[in-house]
């Protein structure tokens, strides 16, 4: 049987007298179980209970005042009745005078819908555990070089060698174990159109370690890693799901990933996610390579593990770092001082996304607060207008607390609504902003794929406006304190003093608050200002990336891939869209990518310089119109027949080789034989990180000497991209319908959504939105503020325009009621402001968090919208009457 | 009953309900009653409260009793219950004798 609503019964059961208590119960529960009966509808039945409770309630009271009660219970449901007459009065106040009530609930489901978003959204990142047992165990572990400080910096946290990760697996002795992962992308056939789907491997230990298991098939074994083990994948809930219509059956079914057959062996569970390798949707075990399994030097897997219970992480980093320091021994070379790193994973994961939340959350709570001192200032005003009414109750013999009462009441009733209305407009606003973040960005961050308006956090908005309105209430009720004193000399000149220092106070905070949110969008203004105008070396107009992976048996040799290369390439450029056609091995702005140690010719054969890794095909550089600075750039004659040549940039040139590396020779481990290459050009410096780092040192290789089966399309094109695409694809058709296009992007939508813009812009979207926010309460304020003023000294404005006072100085007097506290909340803010910036941090780009120049404009901006907002209602003073305003009472 | 005092609207609908219930006139089947009847929304508090105040009007009296397995609080309308709503429908008829409502006609 099912039982009727808990909490309506119980309510219920509370206000009927024994009398009637249980027969009632019992006829109400008689009936809600016929009303399940017929339809089955458990919902229905439970509105229906929860509508008889509450339309029973006043009857329920009316019965106990009728049926004797005791003494004190009387007095309790006198009070209740009170409350509920109070509630009815404010009500009808609220509804017929509908102007306040509006005001408020705007206001307050304004600063609580951004408040509960802002909220929310950091309470899924920053605070719930991620999704895997005992997650305060669980460590990102990585190598720190330790040769020299530059090294160190650049090296914090850097991925391990397999031989490396063998060594630190078998030896440490604080952790339950170690597990590997590393990423990349398969060409998948046998799942729908051919596609390029994100993937990750990783060891086989890596499920378990996390505590999670598959909801279908098994989980990896170790001799799924052996080199000649069959190949074996697990796919992701979501991916079972779009390309497997959650087939039952999948297990065992096989699928060609990059040219080689895998059988599905599992699928991960629902809600599994790995933000690390947040878009994998195929998981595969890690089959190192031979190179892999020997080259020390290899820096090429990343490292969880969890801790013994009882372990710290320091102790944990002792552990591997007295292991890494032994790598010295075995490889001089390239482990010259080496130690481990070792950081909580949620940590790692959030990274400095975590800043971000938190400098979001406080800018939202900052708007609540000029909300609510806002709405206190109405109602204190409201309180001063009704002053009156509650001498005449006073007057009557009604207590200090029944009136206090009542305003509490009215501030609950007042508050109620924008309560309610922000926790539904933040739950939208927090839909919105999330499906406005990039998908990887979305990936990268745990929770964010179902951020829920949780418990948590709705009873947090729930006491927050609680006690804002209480504090509401209070203030009204507190501008109350001085009704009696004031009765006596109500009709006299001057306002009430206590009421206008309330009211002053409130404004000081209001412009404050406001002027350090102005602040911070300012400095996030001047930040994207900078970012946007950084050249990046070339022009990203009509750039388009189009990535190939050639990925089968047909391109096993290399050339084979310079064939095919060499073949689109021509193809491409042919199209009347395409003004010039281009491939490198990674574009620029997407991030690090392949770097490599070398050695130069003539000095000491120690790899014990590096660079960023590109390769191109010979006509990048034109393309993209980097310039030649000093020999020359590839030509046709540098082919694979020819002697190994490399083009650097000018960061290369100027850090390694005091900006003459032409015609030396360096030569790095990782090709075989370890050729010397020339250096034959040096070209222009071209951004490959991000917008915001600085240039780094890039040899660029040829394509046609060092062909590799991905590189990325760079094509200029007039107009429309979309036919260039189709074209693309119908070219890749025709030669091989087993390629797929994909990662196709322009470079603008690359800048917009990479990291360094991405979050800077939605800082800045989000303050600024806060900001206006804030300005505009503000204006409504003060505006309120000045217009009360001016309304109550009417007659003292009559008096001085008799005594001969100019319509200027009326005005400047009536201003002075607002603008004296918004200068004193402009000094104040001031301060919060040098205060509170340099908590944007590394948000900020090409600007001080103490910029003179943003200070001064921001301040002259708020203290010229402030004056706007106090001239218009002074302005009405000048044109006062004084005939009609000493008439007047 | 005092002379002069008639019968409230939902007094009337509640105790020609429990009149037309007889022996099951209990109030969960008070409220069915009347919401079958006037297709009104009826709450089972406002049903109560209702009964209470005819008790104390003397024209229903209570009686416990068990039945379907629990205890329920029938209601048996008095004497004076009946003769109220009498003089409640006599009241209704003479007020009504010979009268032809008479709307605003259109011109």
């Amino acid at each position: 049987m099912i039982a009727p609503p808990r909490l309506a019964r119980a309510l219920l059961r509370r206000l009927l007298p024994d009398t009637h208590r249980d027969v009632i119960l019992a006829d109400l529960d008689e009936e809600f179980q016929q009303h399940i009966a017929p339809k089955r509808s458990v919902l229905g039945a439970r509105w229906w209970y929860w509508r008889q409770a509450v339309a029973s309630a006043p009857f329920a009271l009316r019965l106990r005042k009728r049926r004797g009660v005791g003494v004190r219970d009387r007095r309790r449901f006198a009070m209740l009745d009170e409350t509920l007459a109070d509630l009815r009065f404010a009500v009808r106040l609220h509804i017929t005078r509908p102007a306040l009530l509006v005001t408020v609930t705007l206001m307050l489901a304004a600063g609580i819908a951004v408040t509960t978003a802002a909220l929310s959204l950091a309470h899924a990142v920053l605070l719930r555990p991620l999704p895997y047992a005992a997650p305060d165990q669980l460590v990102h572990v990585g190598e720190r070089d330790l040769r020299n400080a530059a090294a160190a910096a650049a090296s914090a946290g850097r991925n391990m060698s397999w031989p490396d990760f063998l060594d630190l697996r078998a030896r440490q002795r604080t952790f339950v174990d170690l597990a590997g992962y590393s990423g990349g992308s398969r060409t998948v056939i046998g799942a729908g159109p051919a596609d390029r789907l994100s993937m990750a491997e990783v060891t086989d230990a890596f499920f378990r370690l996390l505590g999670v298991q598959p909801q279908l098939g098994r989980d990896f074994r170790p001799e799924d890693s052996h080199a000649s083990a069959p190949a074996v994948v697990m796919l992701t809930d979501g991916s079972w799901r779009r390309r497997f219509g959650a087939d039952p059956g999948v297990v065992g079914r096989t699928i060609t990933l990059s040219g080689e057959t895998a059988t599905i062996v599992g699928v991960l569970p629902p809600g599994f996610e790995f933000p690390l390798r947040g878009l994998a949707e195929l998981w595969l075990p890690i089959r190192p390579s031979q190179a892999q399994v020997e080259r020390r030097y290899f820096h090429w897997l990343s490292v969880i593990g969890r801790l013994r219970p009882g372990v710290s992480v320091d102790q944990a980093t002792a552990d591997l770092s007295a292991i890494a320091a032994g790598f010295a021994a075995v490889d001089p070379k390239y482990h010259g001082a080496t130690a481990a790193s070792v950081q909580r994973l949620d940590e790692f994961i959030v990274g400095d996304v975590r800043q971000i939340l938190i400098v979001l959350f406080g800018a939202a709570c900052l708007v609540l607060l000029i909300a609510c001192t806002n709405i206190a200032g109405l109602l204190v005003a409201r309180a001063a207008a009704r002053a009156r009414e509650m001498d005449v109750r006073g007057a009557l013999g009604a207590t200090r607390g029944r009136l206090v009462r009542q305003m509490l009441t009215e501030s609950v009733a007042l508050a109620a609504p924008g309560a309610l209305g922000g926790l539904a407009a933040g739950h939208a606003l927090l839909r919105a902003f999330i499906a406005s973040i990039p998908d990887a960005q979305r990936a990268s961050l745990p929770h964010l794929q179902d951020v829920p308006l949780d418990a948590t956090v709705f009873a947090w908005v729930l006491a927050g406006s609680l006690i804002a309105a209480l504090g509401f209430g209070l203030a009204s009720a507190w501008r109350l304190g001085g009704a009696a004193s004031r009765s006596a000399t109500r009709g006299s000149l001057g306002p009430d003093r206590r009421g206008a220092r309330l009211q002053s106070g409130l404004v000081v905070a209001q412009v404050g608050l406001t002027l350090v949110l102005l602040t911070g969008a300012g400095l996030m203004a001047r930040t994207m200002y900078g970012l946007l105008s950084v050249w990046p070396g070339f022009s990203a107009e009509g750039l388009l990336t189009m990535r190939i992976n050639l990925a089968g048996p047909r391109y096993r040799t290399q050339d084979a891939a310079r064939g095919f290369h060499r073949d689109l390439l021509t193809a491409l450029d042919a199209l009347p869209q395409v003004t010039g056609v281009a491939t490198i091995s990674q574009p620029p702005l997407t991030g690090l990518g392949n770097s490599g140690t070398f050695a130069v010719e003539g000095q000491p054969d120690v790899d014990d310089r590096s660079t960023r890794i590109r390769t191109v095909s010979p006509n990048y550089f034109e393309v993209m119109g980097l310039p030649v600075v000093a020999g020359r750039t590839f030509g046709p004659a540098d082919g694979p027949g020819t002697g190994p040549v490399l083009v650097v940039n000018e960061t290369f040139a100027r850090a390694l080789f005091e900006g003459r590396p032409t015609g030396r020779r360096i030569a790095f481990p990782f090709f075989k034989g370890r050729p010397f290459w020339e250096i034959i050009g040096v070209v222009g410096d071209e951004q490959v990180a991000g917008l915001d780092g600085p240039m780094r040192p890039v040899a660029y290789f040829s394509y046609l000497q060092s062909p590799d089966s991905e590189f990325t399309l760079m094509a200029r094109t007039t107009g429309e991209t979309r036919p260039v695409i189709d074209a693309t694809r119908a070219i890749l058709a025709d030669r091989d319908p087993e390629q797929p296009l994909f990662g196709v992007r322009t470079m603008p939508e690359i800048i917009a959504s990479s990291d360094a813009v991405f979050r800077r812009r939605t800082m800045l979207a989000l303050v600024g939105l806060f900001a206006s926010a804030a300005l505009g309460l503000t204006v409504v304020g003060l505006y309120g503020i000045v217009s009360q003023s001016v309304a109550e000294r009417t007659r003292e404005i009559g008096v001085r325009v008799t005594l001969g006072a100019r319509p200027g100085q009326i005005v400047a007097h009536a201003m002075r009621r607002g603008l004296s506290p918004a200068v004193v909340g402009l000094l104040a803010g001031s301060a919060g402001s040098v205060w509170l910036a340099p908590s944007l941090g590394s948000l900020l780009f090409g600007v001080e968090p103490t910029d003179a120049a943003t200070f001064a404009a921001v301040a002259a901006i708020l203290a010229v919208v402030a004056a706007v907002a106090c001239l218009i209602p002074a302005s009405r003073a000048s044109r006062i009457d004084p005939v009609a305003a000493l008439r007047r009472e | 009953m005092a002379r002069g005092e008639y019968l409230g609207e939902f007094e009337q609908i509640v105790l020609l309900a429990a009149a037309r219930l007889e022996n099951e006139s209990y109030g969960m089947a008070i409220r069915r009653e009347i919401e079958a009847r006037t297709g009104r929304q009826v709450s089972i508090g406002a049903v109560y409260a209702t009964l209470d105040r005819l008790e104390i009007k003397g024209l229903v009296r209570p009686r416990e009793a068990q039945s379907d397995g629990r205890a329920r609080r029938f209601f048996a309308v008095t004497a004076a219950g009946l003769d109220a709503l009498e003089a409640s429908r006599d009241l209704h008829t003479r007020m009504w004798a010979g009268l032809k409502l008479r709307r605003a006609g259109r011109r």
